[in-house]
C-alpha cells in the first residue's frame, strides 16, 4: 500500500515538475558592475504567474491594462509571430559604452543589456508575455 | 490503483516529452520561407555606435494591423497634403508608376549629384556628394510593385501592409545603402535570419 502511494506519489511529483519545466521560467539577473553594486538573480516558474497577479491590486492591474492597452494587440500579434519563428537575433545596438541584444532563442524572448554600470539579463517565455497581454486586456475597461 | 499509477507516469512522461520535446515543425517551415528584413548601420570610428536589425516580414505584417494610433489604422497610413509641403504624395507615386522608363531627375551641383530614375521596374535614386564635401553616396532601389501595393487603398492612404506583402515576393534586394567616411548604412531583404 505504501508503495503504490509512494508511486503515485512521485508520479504527482513528476506531473507537476513536468509542468512546470512545460511552462517555463522568467529569469532576471542584475548584476552592478560596482564593487558594491548589488546583484539580483530571479528564476521564477512562469507557471507561478497567475498565481502572483491575485496578489497585485485590483486598480494596479486595471491602470496598467489601461495604458497598455492601445498595444497589447501588437504585443500579442507580435509574440505569436514570433514563436513560430527559429532562433535570431532580432536586435543589437552597440555604443562606446553600452550593448543592448534582443533575440529569440527557443520559446524564450532574451533581452541582455550591458553597460559600464551593470549587466541585465532577462529572459521570458514568449507564451507568457502572450498570456500576460491577454490576461491586461481583460482588466482594461473597454474590454 | 495499477490503472491511476499508469495513467501518471503515462502523463508525466508524455508532458516531459514536450517540455523538453523536439523542435517545432513549423519553425522550420518559417525558415525555409521566411523573408527578412536586414538593417546595419556601421560607425567606422573607433567605438562607433553599430545597429543590426533583422526583422521577419511576415512578423511585421500580422503586427502593423493590430496598431491603431495616430494616422496608422489597420495597416494603413493616412497622408495630408498639409504634411508633405503641398506635395500630392499619392498622385506622385502614381505618376512615377504609370509613366514609361526614363530619367526624372537629373542634378548636378557643388555639392553633389542627384539621379531618380525608373527602370525595369524600380526607381532608382542616386547621391553622389562632392569628394571635397562629405563623400557621401546614396544608393535606393525601390521595387515599383512595393509602389503598387502602398497605392492600392482608396483615398489618402498607403497601404503598408500590402506593400510589405509585395517587398516579400521580391528576390533578394538592396533597397538602401548609403556610405560615407563615417558610417555605412544597409537595409536590405533576403531569406536569411541574420545581417552577416
Amino acid at each position: 500500500m505504501l508503495g503504490k502511494l509512494m508511486t503515485g506519489l512521485a508520479g504527482s511529483l513528476a506531473l507537476a515538475g513536468a509542468y512546470v519545466v512545460h511552462e517555463g521560467a522568467i529569469r532576471i539577473r542584475v548584476d552592478e558592475q560596482d564593487a558594491k553594486g548589488t546583484h539580483v538573480h530571479l528564476l521564477v516558474p512562469t507557471a507561478l504567474v497567475p498565481a502572483a497577479m491575485m496578489f497585485v491590486l485590483e486598480a494596479t492591474l486595471r491602470e496598467a491594462g489601461t495604458r497598455a492597452r492601445p498595444w497589447l494587440p501588437a504585443v500579442r500579434a507580435a509574440t505569436e509571430g514570433l514563436a513560430r519563428q527559429p532562433d535570431c537575433d532580432l536586435l543589437e545596438v552597440q555604443s562606446a559604452d553600452e550593448r543592448v541584444h534582443i533575440a529569440k532563442r527557443g520559446s524564450l524572448l532574451v533581452v541582455d543589456v550591458e553597460s559600464l554600470r551593470e549587466t541585465v539579463h532577462v529572459s521570458v517565455p514568449l507564451r507568457t508575455i502572450t498570456g500576460m497581454a491577454h490576461r491586461l486586456e481583460s482588466w482594461s475597461p473597454a474590454s | 490503483m495499477k490503472l491511476i499509477t499508469r495513467s501518471f507516469s503515462f502523463a508525466a512522461l508524455v508532458l516531459l516529452t514536450a517540455a523538453t520535446g523536439l523542435p517545432p515543425i513549423a519553425s522550420a517551415q518559417a525558415a525555409q520561407t521566411e523573408r527578412w528584413l536586414h538593417v546595419r548601420v556601421d560607425n567606422q570610428v573607433a567605438k562607433g555606435e553599430m545597429v543590426r536589425v533583422n526583422l521577419p516580414l511576415s512578423l511585421a505584417e500580422k503586427v502593423l494591423p493590430t496598431i491603431n494610433k495616430d494616422r496608422l489604422h489597420n495597416g494603413r497610413i493616412t497622408i495630408h497634403e498639409a504634411d508633405m509641403n503641398g506635395v500630392n504624395l499619392r498622385a506622385l507615386l502614381d505618376a512615377l508608376r504609370t509613366t514609361r522608363d526614363g530619367e526624372f531627375v537629373t542634378v548636378q551641383g557643388t555639392s553633389g549629384d542627384v539621379r531618380v530614375v525608373k527602370q525595369a521596374g524600380y526607381l532608382l535614386v542616386h547621391v553622389r556628394g562632392n569628394k571635397d564635401a562629405t563623400n557621401k553616396r546614396v544608393e535606393i532601389r525601390m521595387p515599383l510593385t512595393v509602389v503598387d501595393a502602398l497605392l492600392s487603398s482608396s483615398g489618402n492612404e498607403l497601404d503598408l501592409v500590402a506593400a510589405l506583402r509585395a517587398l516579400g515576393a521580391q528576390g533578394d534586394t538592396e533597397l538602401v545603402s548609403v556610405k560615407d567616411e563615417k558610417s555605412t548604412v544597409r537595409i536590405w531583404l533576403d531569406s536569411k535570419n541574420t545581417s552577416e
